[in-house]
C-alpha cells in the first residue's frame, strides 16, 4: 500500500469537489503527485485519471437523472473521444517523463491563463 | 456516415458536428497523452453545439468525459499495473469530493471557485515547466 501526505488527500478531495461541479482543476493532483510525492509523471497521470473517474461518477449519475442529456450526441462525442484516448495513450508511452510533465505544465498554464482572462472580461 | 450512424438525422448541421467530432478526437488525445484536458475541450465543444447554453453543456460533460477517463485510466493501468495500488488510498477522498461536487452542482456559483483554480493551475503549470 502506498501512503501519501495529508496534502495529497486534501488536494484530491478539493479537485474532486471542483471536478464534480464542472469548475476544473483536475490536473493539479497530477502535478502534486509528480512534483512532491515521488511518483513518476506517467503513474501520476494514471492515478489522477482513476481518481477522476471515481469523482466524476456521482455527477454523471446526478446529471443524467436531473437533465436527461441527448444520448445520441453523447455517444457520438464519446466515440470520437475514446478513439483519441487510445492514440494519446499510445503516443505518451514513447515520451519521457520529463517531457510529459512539461507538456502537462504548458497545457495547465495555458488553461489557467485563458480562464483568468475570460473571468476578468466577464466581470 | 459516422455522424448519420450516431445522430440518425436528429442534429442537421453536419459541418458543425464534424468540427465537434474532430475536437472531441483531439480532447481524447489530450486525455490519453497528458491525463488532463479532456473536460475543458469537451465543455468548449458542447458550448458550440448548445450555442453557449451552459446548463445543457454542463449536463452532458460528465457523461462524455467519464468513458474517456475510464478508458485512458485502463490504458495507463495496462502499462503500469502498480497504479491501482497507488490509487487506492486516494479513492475515499475522490468519492467524497465527487459526491460533494454533485450535490453542490447548480447550488453555488462556481465562478469564484473557477477563479481560484485558474490561478492555482496557472502557478502549478509554470512551476512544472520551470522545475
Amino acid at each position: 500500500m502506498t501512503f501519501y501526505s495529508v496534502w495529497a488527500h486534501v488536494i484530491c478531495f478539493i479537485t474532486s469537489v471542483s471536478s464534480g461541479m464542472g469548475a476544473g482543476g483536475g490536473g493539479l493532483l497530477t502535478l502534486y503527485l509528480s512534483m512532491f510525492s515521488g511518483v513518476s509523471q506517467a503513474a501520476a497521470q494514471g492515478i489522477n485519471l482513476l481518481d477522476f473517474a471515481f469523482a466524476l461518477a456521482p455527477s454523471a449519475v446526478v446529471n443524467f437523472v436531473r437533465y436527461k442529456p441527448d444520448i445520441r450526441l453523447i455517444s457520438f462525442l464519446t466515440f470520437c473521444g475514446t478513439v483519441g484516448c487510445v492514440l494519446g495513450a499510445l503516443f505518451s508511452s514513447h515520451v519521457s517523463d520529463d517531457a510529459l510533465r512539461k507538456c502537462c505544465g504548458v497545457f495547465l498554464a495555458a488553461v489557467g491563463a485563458v480562464t483568468l482572462i475570460y473571468a476578468a472580461k466577464d466581470r | 456516415m459516422l455522424i448519420n450512424f450516431f445522430m440518425n438525422g436528429v442534429h442537421k448541421d453536419e459541418k458543425m458536428l464534424s468540427l465537434c467530432g474532430i475536437l472531441a478526437l483531439f480532447a481524447g488525445v489530450l486525455n490519453g497523452f497528458i491525463g488532463v484536458g479532456g473536460g475543458v475541450l469537451m465543455l468548449l465543444i458542447l458550448k458550440i453545439i448548445y450555442k453557449n447554453c451552459d446548463k445543457a453543456a454542463f449536463a452532458c460533460i460528465p457523461a462524455v468525459v467519464l468513458p474517456m477517463t475510464v478508458l485512458s485510466a485502463a490504458l495507463y493501468v495496462i502499462r503500469e499495473p502498480d497504479i491501482i495500488i497507488k490509487t487506492l488510498p486516494l479513492i475515499p477522498a475522490a468519492l467524497l469530493g465527487g459526491f460533494a461536487g454533485a450535490l453542490l452542482l447548480g447550488k453555488i456559483k462556481s465562478r469564484a471557485l473557477s477563479l481560484i483554480f485558474a490561478s492555482v493551475t496557472l502557478f502549478a503549470g509554470v512551476m512544472a515547466v520551470v522545475k
